[in-house]
């Protein structure tokens, strides 16, 4: 749960806002599928570019739910609560 | 006393117990008084450091088994670098539908639990006790008076508030405690960061479950090598006992080195049984032949494949359907999803037909390829545990039942029960010992 030390930001979906609009998937092709039911699968946590970057937080701004988030912790080292 | 001229396994007031010792259950809640009388009153907060409980090896006895020490320290880190007062949370609300640890604690040594809170408080300099019940829970009225006993003592205690919530499965889950305090609805929801970092309207948060700091409270006065005394490595622990046992619902304490089979067939214990629903209605099952020398501790279990999550250890009748009960759990746990998450609201009730299909002897053809295709649409995709419980369930069905998966499979007929629920699963409110 520490700020990345590389300096790349990273994508975080909420899933309990998710919907299943889909948008992201147009936007962040690289890093976003869709599963059966439409609802956004995280393919690739780190936008390692600008460009990455950039389309991240389009995506992020343009999700009806506000279910994505851009920022510079990461999601990977565990869980603290479960 | 040495432990090994006493019971390793003890109920209320029994002798070996060490959480619940003291009064017996007619008895009713211990009052204040002769909890101190018993235990003698908390020491200062000096004695009970950080480091002494991480020394302990102390984990969280609502299920995760996270350790405690390092919940703490990541309250305490959050309080330096924010500067935000820290909170400390009871979580009372026990939802697993079978368990009822929690709710024994809380209703017979409220005291012990509220000690264990206090210590905690005190160890991080927090001014406020939320204490999170269900409001039909009958601890909520006894916790009241204790509340009122502690306010009339002038104990040196942070403030106390007492809060009552809903009683559904997923209500009782971390951030959904939290959420339903900020005056939310109590469903779980994705923090990306932790409660412990960023808990009740943002406050680092420490949120343990009642066993969690009725541990703290022993380990505050007696320091680690008596806590620990002979029993499990990882401290003694409370395990409810349902399904086909002599008394279904008995709570009851492991204080001493013991095995499963020596708990099943102790009192209140079983003889048969086919296999074993470890750790709640979302556990694993295990097959009755390794219950004999598995050994009886929170951290042996989960090496060995079967932590014992909510403490729940379920025997099932040698003449039910181990898969027949499972597509029925997973049915009722289908229905008891928050209702946020896609993977959750879509898989779970499409698993349930699959392994109702199963059940029945009438599978799809391709019901084993849809079934690791759902699966992994489903895994790690929640905003809780949920969904990942109930994977875990069915992955443990088809290892243990695996005779009867089989046979199943090819439609041909069980000869084994599969009407009558043996679990309760219930909707109807719960009482008390």
């Amino acid at each position: 749960m520490s700020p990345r030390s590389d300096g790349h930001l990273t994508i975080h979906i909420d899933l309990a806002r998710c919907r299943g609009h889909g948008i992201c998937a147009l936007l962040l092709a690289d890093h976003v599928d869709l599963d059966d039911w439409g609802y956004a699968v995280l393919n690739e946590e780190s936008a390692d570019s600008r460009r990455a970057t950039r389309r991240a937080r389009r995506a992020s701004r343009a999700c009806p739910q506000g279910a994505i988030s851009v920022g510079p912790v990461s999601n990977e080292p565990g869980r603290l609560e479960a | 006393m040495s432990v090994s001229s006493v019971p390793p396994i003890a109920g209320l007031g029994e002798p070996g117990a060490v959480l619940l010792a003291g009064p017996s259950a007619e008895a009713g809640p211990e009052a204040l008084r002769a909890h101190l009388e018993r235990l003698g009153s908390l020491p200062p907060v000096s004695e009970l450091t950080v480091e002494e409980i991480a020394a302990s090896g102390l984990r969280g006895r609502g299920g995760a088994d996270f350790p405690v020490a390092r919940k703490m320290q990541a309250v305490r880190d959050a309080v330096a670098r924010t500067g935000r007062p820290p909170v400390v949370v009871v979580n009372g609300s026990e939802s697993e539908p079978a368990s009822r640890k929690d709710e024994v604690l809380l209703a017979f040594r409220p005291h012990l639990v509220l000690d264990g809170a206090a210590a905690a408080a005190r160890l991080l300099g927090a001014d406020e006790v939320v204490v999170h019940v269900h409001s039909a829970s009958a601890a909520a009225q006894r916790l009241s008076a204790a509340l009122d006993e502690r306010a009339a003592a002038r104990l040196l205690d942070p403030g106390w508030r007492l809060s009552r919530g809903p009683g559904s499965y997923t209500s009782g889950e971390s951030t959904a405690v939290i959420q339903f305090l900020e005056g939310g609805p109590a469903r779980p929801r994705s923090n990306r960061l932790p409660v412990a970092v960023r808990g009740l309207h943002d406050a680092p948060t420490l949120l343990h479950n009642a066993e969690t700091f009725a541990q703290l409270a022993l380990l505050a006065r007696a320091g680690r090598a008596a806590w620990r005394r002979d029993g499990p490595p990882d401290g003694s622990f409370l395990v409810t006992l349902d399904g086909d046992v002599r008394e279904p619902g008995r709570v009851v304490e492991v204080a001493g080195t013991a095995t499963l089979g020596e708990l099943l067939n102790g009192p209140g214990g079983v003889s048969g049984g086919a296999a074993v629903l470890i750790g709640g209605f979302a556990g694993r099952w295990l097959d009755a032949r390794r219950v004999s020398d598995l050994p009886l501790g929170r951290t042996a279990m989960a090496e060995a494949g079967v932590p014992l999550g909510c403490g729940l250890v379920a025997v099932l009748p040698p003449d039910a359907c181990g898969v027949a009960q499972t597509a029925g759990l997973v049915r009722w746990l289908a229905g008891q999803s928050a209702g946020q998450c896609g993977p959750c609201v879509f898989g779970l009730p499409s698993l349930a037909e699959l392994i109702e299909r199963l059940a029945r002897g009438r599978p799809r053809r391709r019901d084993d390829v849809e079934l690791r295709r759902l699966s992994s649409s489903i895994v790690a995709r929640g905003a809780c545990r949920h969904p990942d419980g109930v994977l875990a369930l069915v992955a443990s069905m088809l290892e243990v039942f695996l005779v009867d998966v089989t046979r199943h499979a090819a439609g041909t007929p069980c000869r084994k029960v599969h009407a009558t629920p043996w679990l309760r699963l219930p909707d109807e409110v719960r009482g008390v010992a």
